[in-house]
């Protein structure tokens, strides 16, 4: 027993292979005894201020007396150290949770028992609002990467103890804590077993962002081209899911949070819709489903009409498209599926390069690019037009953006091929597979199919609070199955 | 494929609805000229009632067992599973074929000619095997969409047709000759084909009511009579003379300089069939006990088989768009079979 110190400083050091940032204190306690131990932490990982004031000063002041080994142990849990977040436990695997997320553990020799006290300081980002998220009225609170940071910002704002946090690790090699976060009252009880089901499937080696576990999360053989898990980097926006019967999923690491099930009328919803008057909020709302509508099918009804059916073109812009059309070398669905791309390239550019350079491309793309290339006769200005009109209106829903820029594609390559009739028969397709996907059980498209009345007062228009407020409708009240 | 799990009734009956709504977007010649508006009125009462009595056995079944056809012969007489799957699965692609074979000649004769009617409808047949696998539920959901556009075409279609109604165009007088009615009667019959899909499927769906299906007939028989009263009041005589009669109605459609309302017609009829042959494939993959894509893609293939040899033999044409053999055929499937379980009731119990 007298050795039990030397073993774990042993297999610590074989474990972490003497690795820099392991810092092992040794300890001397005032006591009768020459009770000796150790403060195990990795460094940069905790405050020394805080270690110092709460772990380190307290220990070498108190007097021991003649106490034991395992005495001490407990004498430091209920009267010693002012961190009030410690716990004690035994093993070696939590002596490496703990010490990796930032906990001082202290260990006597001779005691198989350890404590593990919450002096956590690494640096991290403020609480700052999202980029992604941002909004006119509302919280400028956004989610940050440390877990428990951004625990906080729910339960600040869901002051209820049916909120429920249940943590996971998952990553074979990263070790990352994952919480799942409920209203116990909210969330059916199927919903959240079949959560932890396939988080604890994972067998990914690092979980550095939330992408990686959005697709576990997914339900299998559904389609993949929408996305079945939401993501939101606002507390606000947590909650108000969380009242709805979803279930939050934060991750260690990244700001950005998964609420599960997602449906398809939510990537219509906006945190301002909801603090805007209502008729406005219901203008917004279905500019967004126009704007999706633009997105996805402007350029493939485009090149149908002007390929196929010109007749159906009002005569004035008719005359003027032809003109246009008559100057460029190229088909126009290939003109149209070449400026998809090249707007498509200028995007990633722009998203890539540092912000500085930002405006000499945009600078580029538009005049340069844009402006140039219809000048020179390669491209027509009106297939500029209906690109440049589509690009923007997909920017309107961005968490559709992926599905749209694909569908958008596809149905340009339909539309060249097959006209208006293509069009339909891939939109018919396209539907069918929206229908067919469900989330964690739920259909994606509910609320429109299957249909649901009451739901429709948050759908294409958004209903005062007194209407909204009079009855929540739980995501589970769509589920019509509780397999998958 | 999805798990099988119960849906809504109603949106079953929704989509069977839309099905019997676009069996009138591809008529051609079925009524004739020579019956004035009153009687075809009288016959697609007729032709919907004998669609009533159709639905009476599954409706029953339903009632009585909770049940489809299909599940119930399956579990009382397991030695017929095969003949029975057969006999179904033959008039499916029938059913298929009778669809398909007007929808391409409407699309290359009417909307863009020159297109080859056998590409039209393998495109159109590749889209229902990816339907039919999603399964009855998936489609039903899809028709709730096509019930949205339907009601937007169908807006289009009438309201830029009422500016052209003239009742110098046709009578409220009965006069037709017996020919004439006859065809239309029949003609008016051929939506019982739903009674069947029915038969195979109501064992799925949940919350059923005896009013479902006589709403959908309902609403059937109103859409029949508005086409019927635009087509006999609103294109002309010259136009009611001309094959498919209902595509013209929406072609002559417009309101002010808008126009082009054929395409969503086309669009329209496109989905209509799309759903009506996904439907099909569907219940052939429940009755052969199939699911998978290699199923449907077989059957779709003999379909497919079956249209082309129509497209080139007029007399294979002639049999697989004969109204009076889909009417036997259905009422063998729809009705008689299905008397013979109901009468053996209380064995099956």
């Amino acid at each position: 027993m007298e050795d039990t110190l030397s073993k774990i400083k042993l297999s610590l050091n074989e474990m972490f292979s003497h690795s820099a940032d392991l810092t092992i204190k040794d300890i001397i306690l005032k006591s009768n005894n020459n009770l000796s131990g150790a403060v195990i932490t990795i460094e940069g990982m905790c405050s020394k201020d805080e270690l110092a004031q709460s772990v380190l000063n307290p220990l070498m002041m108190y007097d021991f007396g003649a106490q034991s080994s395992d005495e001490a142990v407990e004498t430091i849990l209920s009267s010693v150290s002012g961190s009030c977040d410690m716990v004690k436990f035994n093993s070696t695997q939590e002596l490496i949770a703990f010490i990796t997320s930032g906990f001082a553990v202290i260990v006597l020799n001779g005691c198989e028992n350890m404590i593990a006290a919450g002096v956590q300081g690494y640096s991290y980002r403020s609480v700052s609002e999202p980029e992604s998220e941002v909004v006119q009225r509302g919280a400028r609170e956004g989610f940050t990467e440390p877990l428990r940071v951004n625990m906080s910002l729910i339960r600040r704002r869901m002051k209820n103890p049916d909120l429920v946090f249940e943590q996971l690790t998952v990553g074979t090699e990263s070790k990352t804590q994952v919480m799942i976060c409920y209203l116990k009252h909210c969330a059916s009880p199927s919903l959240i077993k079949k959560v932890k089901k396939r988080l604890g499937e994972c067998q990914l080696p690092t979980v550095f962002a939330s992408g990686y576990l959005s697709e576990y999360l997914e339900d299998k053989s559904t389609s993949r081209l929408f996305s079945g898990a939401g993501i939101s980097e606002r507390p606000d926006t947590v909650c108000g899911k969380l009242t709805e019967g979803r279930i939050a999923v934060i991750i260690d690491g990244t700001p950005a949070v998964i609420i599960i099930p997602r449906l398809f009328v939510e990537e219509f919803q906006g945190v301002d819709d909801y603090s805007n008057r209502s008729y406005y909020a219901t203008l917004i709302r279905l500019i967004k489903y126009l704007s999706f509508f633009f997105a996805v099918f402007a350029p493939a009804l485009y090149v149908a009409l002007a390929q196929f059916h010109p007749e159906y073109i009002p005569t004035r812009i008719l005359i003027k498209t032809s003109e246009s059309l008559a100057e460029t070398p190229l088909p126009v669905t290939f003109e149209v599926l070449l400026i998809t791309f090249v707007y498509e390239i200028m995007k990633e550019a722009g998203l890539r390069i540092p912000k500085s350079l930002g405006h000499a491309v945009s600078i580029v793309g538009g005049l340069v690019v844009g402006e140039s290339a219809v000048n020179a006769g390669i491209i027509s200005a009106s297939t500029l037009m209906v690109v440049a009109t589509a690009a923007i209106c997909s920017y309107v829903t961005s968490t559709l953006y992926p599905p749209v820029t694909i569908l958008r594609v596809v149905l340009i390559i339909t539309a060249g091929i097959a006209g208006l009739w293509g069009t339909v028969l891939a939109t018919a397709v396209t539907v069918i597979s929206m229908c067919s996907k469900t989330s964690l059980g739920v259909p994606y498209m509910s609320s429109l199919s299957p249909f649901s009345l009451r739901s429709m007062r948050d759908v294409f228009v958004r209903a005062s609070w007194k209407k909204l407020g009079a009855h929540t409708i739980r995501v589970q009240k769509f589920s019509e199955t509780e397999e998958n | 494929m999805q798990p099988e799990i119960k849906y809504s009734s109603k949106r079953l009956m929704l989509t069977l609805m839309l099905c019997a709504c676009s069996v009138i977007l591809l008529q051609n010649n079925n009524v004739s000229p020579k019956n004035s508006f009153t009687v075809n009125l009288l016959c697609m009462l007729g032709g919907l009632a004998v669609c009533a009595v159709m639905f009476l056995p599954p409706v029953i079944l339903k009632k009585r067992f909770d049940t489809d056809f299909l599940t119930l012969s399956g579990k009382v007489t397991p030695k017929l599973k095969i003949p029975l799957a057969a006999l179904y699965a033959l008039y499916f692609v029938y059913a298929s074929v009778y669809f398909i074979l007007p929808y391409t000649d409407m699309f290359c004769k009417k909307y863009y000619p020159g297109a080859s009617p056998c590409i039209i409808g393998l495109c159109v047949l590749a889209a229902c095997v990816y339907a039919a696998c999603k399964g009855a539920n998936i489609i039903t959901r899809f028709g709730i969409f096509l019930f949205v556009f339907a009601l937007a075409a169908n807006f289009l279609m009438f309201g830029g047709s009422i500016g052209s109604v003239d009742f110098a165009n046709s009578s409220f007088l009965l006069y037709t000759d017996f020919e004439s009615a006859a065809s239309a009667f029949i003609y008016f019959c051929s939506p019982s084909f739903i009674a069947v899909i029915y038969a195979c499927l109501a064992g799925d769906t949940e919350n059923f009511r005896l009013s479902q299906p006589f709403f959908a007939l309902l609403f059937t028989a109103l859409k029949y009579a508005l086409v019927l009263f635009f087509v006999a009041f609103s294109v002309g005589a010259y136009a009611q003379r001309q094959e498919y009669q209902s595509f013209i109605l929406s072609r002559v459609a417009h309101f002010d300089s808008f126009g082009g309302i054929e395409s969503f017609f086309t669009a329209l009829a496109t989905m209509s069939v799309f759903m009506i042959i996904s439907m099909f494939l569907s219940c052939v993959n429940k009755s052969t006990g199939g699911g998978g894509v290699k199923n449907s893609a077989a059957f779709a293939l003999i379909i497919f088989i079956a249209a082309f040899m129509a497209e080139w033999n007029n007399s294979v044409k002639e049999i697989f768009t004969n109204d009076v053999i889909l009417i036997i055929f259905t009422a063998v499937v729809a009705v008689f079979v299905p008397l013979a379980y109901i009468f053996t009731g209380r064995k099956i119990k």
